[in-house]
């Protein structure tokens, strides 16, 4: 499917904790420009590893990760220019506006030429009314900061962007824009690797998406391939083999 | 990257209603401290000079130079206001009629016995208890609350440097705390010539070094507050490593200091050493009784003679007497002050590893109150005595101290004297250059204090996990 080398590249990608934890055993993916990967799996399956391997937060135990070419553990702070992150809780300074904030993590990340009017447009379109823009963060709703997250990766503008559940705490509506809203993105040709709990979003949007559990990724299947599939029961038919083995 | 980091620190704490009620709060407790310092000052300086005005009245009721009971007086210093030091509990008033030592009388804490239990409320107290305290309150969440509150995993998911970070961080944080404390100590100093506390070029200069060691130790525990909140993970673990931090600095290493320094060096009582001289004083008399006893004049018709004659051996014995007391005393004197200096020494070294402590020693050294003043202040007064001894001896013809005897024939040929030839005595302050190396030792301490708390600071932030 790809053409060109892939963007976010993870290649034998293993972390090990003290006493013996595996967090992520041997993982291979790839996302290629234009692509959105959704990772699925249950609670400490190695999700949110894997986003920290991706952004060096975290060295890796064996293997590496890849972002545009750059080994994240070798270059971090290379690295990090082609990758904007959005957790699955945003946290930004509750003394500073929306605005504000914007600005500051924009600058951060390198950007310096963006304009006030720029900051409030690109809050339009993550939805975050108007009245709210120059507001200070402390009084804001969870859903409301996890939009300015997603507003920071955009004006990031990088190559790669990572969402570690970005929807949980979104409302059904913010939920809908933010789907459209990343498939404009894929469409603007970024690399989207996304982790969510979310099946149903995941394969409506998804070019791709792989199952972890228990720090391995045991399906890994195209939007194409799972056309005619219920990705549910595939989903909770990994999920058992998990229960089976915890049992 | 480094100044959009900056000016973010920057705003952070100006923004915060809670800094800036602190902030408040600190700033009235280092004005109260110039309040209450010119107010002391303003008292010291009364009693000094009712002090003086009733030694003159004493001494104008005399009538024989043998009768003046001279004393000097130890003048209080304006710099005391900022910084009291050994000031309060030093003697301020010496006499000098006395064949044995010079003794100082009369300290400040020794008259106000409540000033002595709550110690003083200076500048000094403020910058090395309050203002440090001020200091961990504002830092010990600085990094490991970011982390908490979340906004450090995605600052660094962008191309930060840690070093940068970091740095940004203790510039910031010590930028917002440090021009604004400045300013409010301009206006405390401010006040001084306002309530007519007159400062000389000399004094303008050692506050200005007193200010900057009193900066330089406030930065120190702002970068330790920081360094610390870099390493432990979470803020309440790191508030209370700063607090047991901040009482041993503060409060245990000093104390121990003098503790341990009086336990190693073996300093012998003063009361002791003039118990000692008084035995051999004693002594040496009961020797020279037999000669008093066994007295003959050569004639004795002439009874105003023989007396005279007396009064010849008897001044020619105790001469001889208070010379080998004089050796005896410069001896003992000697092995004290070595023994003293000894310990002062060991002291101050120990008490080096608490940077507070060596901001107290510099201070004091800058306010003419250190641990040198009780010394200074007893030589100048010896210095004196000797100037006054021999002016009295030129208007009497004989010396000082010991016993006089004056037949007064009759009230018709009462003398007076003019106790305004009396020559003046003035202390004499030594200037700033006479305390350099002392200061400069000082300040070189809190700076590298200050310097390890930046590298504990940035090593340790290098390794810490930031999610
Ligand atoms: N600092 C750590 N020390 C030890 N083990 C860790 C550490 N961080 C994560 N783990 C372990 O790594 C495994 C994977 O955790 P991870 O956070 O990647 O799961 P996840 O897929 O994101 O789960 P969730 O859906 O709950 O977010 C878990 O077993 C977790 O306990
Ligand atoms: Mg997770």
């Amino acid at each position: 499917m790809q053409t060109t080398s892939p963007v976010l590249e993870a290649i034998n990608l293993t972390k090990t904790y003290d006493y013996h934890v595996t967090a992520l055993d041997n993982l291979n993916l790839s996302v290629g420009r234009g692509e959105i990967y959704s990772l699925l799996g249950g609670n400490g399956a190695g999700k949110t590893t894997t986003m920290n391997l991706f952004l060096n937060f975290i060295e890796p135990s064996s293997g590496k990760a890849i972002v545009n070419g750059v080994v994240t553990h070798e270059e971090p702070i290379k690295a990090k220019q082609y990758v904007a992150f959005v957790s699955e809780n945003v946290q930004l300074y509750g003394q500073f506006t929306a605005v504000q904030n914007l600005d500051f993590f924009t600058r951060i990340g390198g950007n310096t030429h963006y304009t006030q009017r720029d900051y409030e447009q690109v809050l339009l379109r993550v939805g975050l009314q108007k009245e709210a823009h120059h507001r200070k963060l402390s009084g804001f709703s969870k859903g409301m900061r996890q939009k300015c997250g997603i507003a920071i990766a955009i004006l990031k503008n990088t190559p790669a962007i990572l969402l570690d559940e970005p929807t949980s705490g979104l409302d059904p509506k913010a939920g809908n824009e933010f789907s459209r809203l990343l498939a404009e993105l894929r469409d603007e040709g970024k690399a989207i690797l996304m982790s969510t709990h979310d099946i149903f979003r995941a394969k409506e949007i998804s070019d791709t998406v792989g199952i972890m559990n228990q720090g391995k990724l045991v399906m890994q299947k195209s939007a194409e391939e799972l056309k005619g599939e219920n990705l549910e029961s595939l989903y909770l038919h990994f999920m058992a083999g998990y229960m089976e083995e915890t049992a | 990257m480094f100044s959009t980091l900056y000016q973010k620190e920057l705003k952070t704490l100006l923004y915060s209603t809670q800094f800036v009620i602190s902030f408040a709060i600190m700033s009235i407790l280092v004005l109260m401290a110039f309040a209450v310092g010119i107010q002391n000052y303003r008292n010291a300086r009364t009693q000094y000079e009712s002090g003086l005005a009733e030694h003159k009245t004493q001494m104008e009721q005399n009538r024989y130079w043998q009768m003046v009971d001279q004393k000097v007086f130890l003048p209080p210093d304006p710099l005391s206001v900022l910084v009291s030091g050994v000031s309060n509990d030093v003697g301020r008033k010496v006499s000098l009629r006395t064949s044995g030592d010079l003794v100082a009388e009369d300290s400040r804490y020794g008259d106000n016995t409540l000033l002595a239990i709550f110690r003083s409320f200076d500048l000094e107290f403020m910058f090395s208890v309050i203002l440090t305290l001020f200091a961990i309150v504002f830092t010990y969440n600085a990094v490991n609350g970011e982390r908490e509150q979340g906004t450090l995993s995605l600052l660094f998911s962008n191309s930060v440097p840690r070093t940068t970070y970091i740095l940004a961080k203790m510039t910031g944080v010590l930028t917002a705390l440090i021009l604004p404390l400045l300013v409010v100590i301009l206006v405390g100093l401010l006040l001084l010539p306002i309530f007519g506390i007159s400062l000389n070029g000399d004094d303008w200069e050692r506050l200005g070094l007193i200010i900057l060691a009193g900066l330089l130790h406030f930065s120190f525990f702002v970068l330790i507050g920081i360094a610390v909140s870099a390493v432990v993970r979470s803020s309440s673990a790191s508030f209370l490593t700063l607090l047991v931090f901040w009482i041993f600095s503060v409060f245990i290493v000093p104390r121990a200091a003098v503790l341990i320094a009086g336990r190693a060096v073996d300093v012998p009582n003063s009361d002791e050493i003039t118990a000692q001289k008084s035995r051999y004083r004693i002594q040496l008399f009961e020797e020279d009784r037999d000669k008093m006893s066994s007295f003959q004049p050569s004639q004795t018709k002439d009874m105003q003679a023989a007396m005279g004659e007396f009064q010849k051996m008897m001044s020619g014995l105790s001469e001889e007497r208070q010379k080998k007391v004089s050796v005896l005393s410069q001896k003992l004197d000697e092995n004290l002050m070595n023994r003293e200096r000894v310990r002062d020494k060991v002291a101050s070294m120990i008490a080096q590893l608490s940077p507070t402590a060596a901001f107290t020693f510099t201070v004091a050294d800058l306010a003419h109150a250190g641990l040198g003043l009780p010394k200074t202040f007893l030589s100048s007064a010896k210095e004196y005595k000797n100037l006054f001894d021999s002016f009295i001896s030129e208007k009497t013809g004989s010396k000082t101290g010991g016993m006089v005897m004056i037949f007064e024939t009759s009230d018709s040929e009462r003398p007076t004297i003019d106790i305004s030839e009396i020559p003046v005595y003035t202390f004499q302050r030594s200037n700033v250059g006479s305390v350099f190396s002392k200061v400069a030792f000082g300040l070189g301490i809190l700076t590298v204090f200050n310097a390890l708390a930046f590298v504990i600071a940035a090593v340790g932030f290098a390794k810490t996990d930031i999610r």
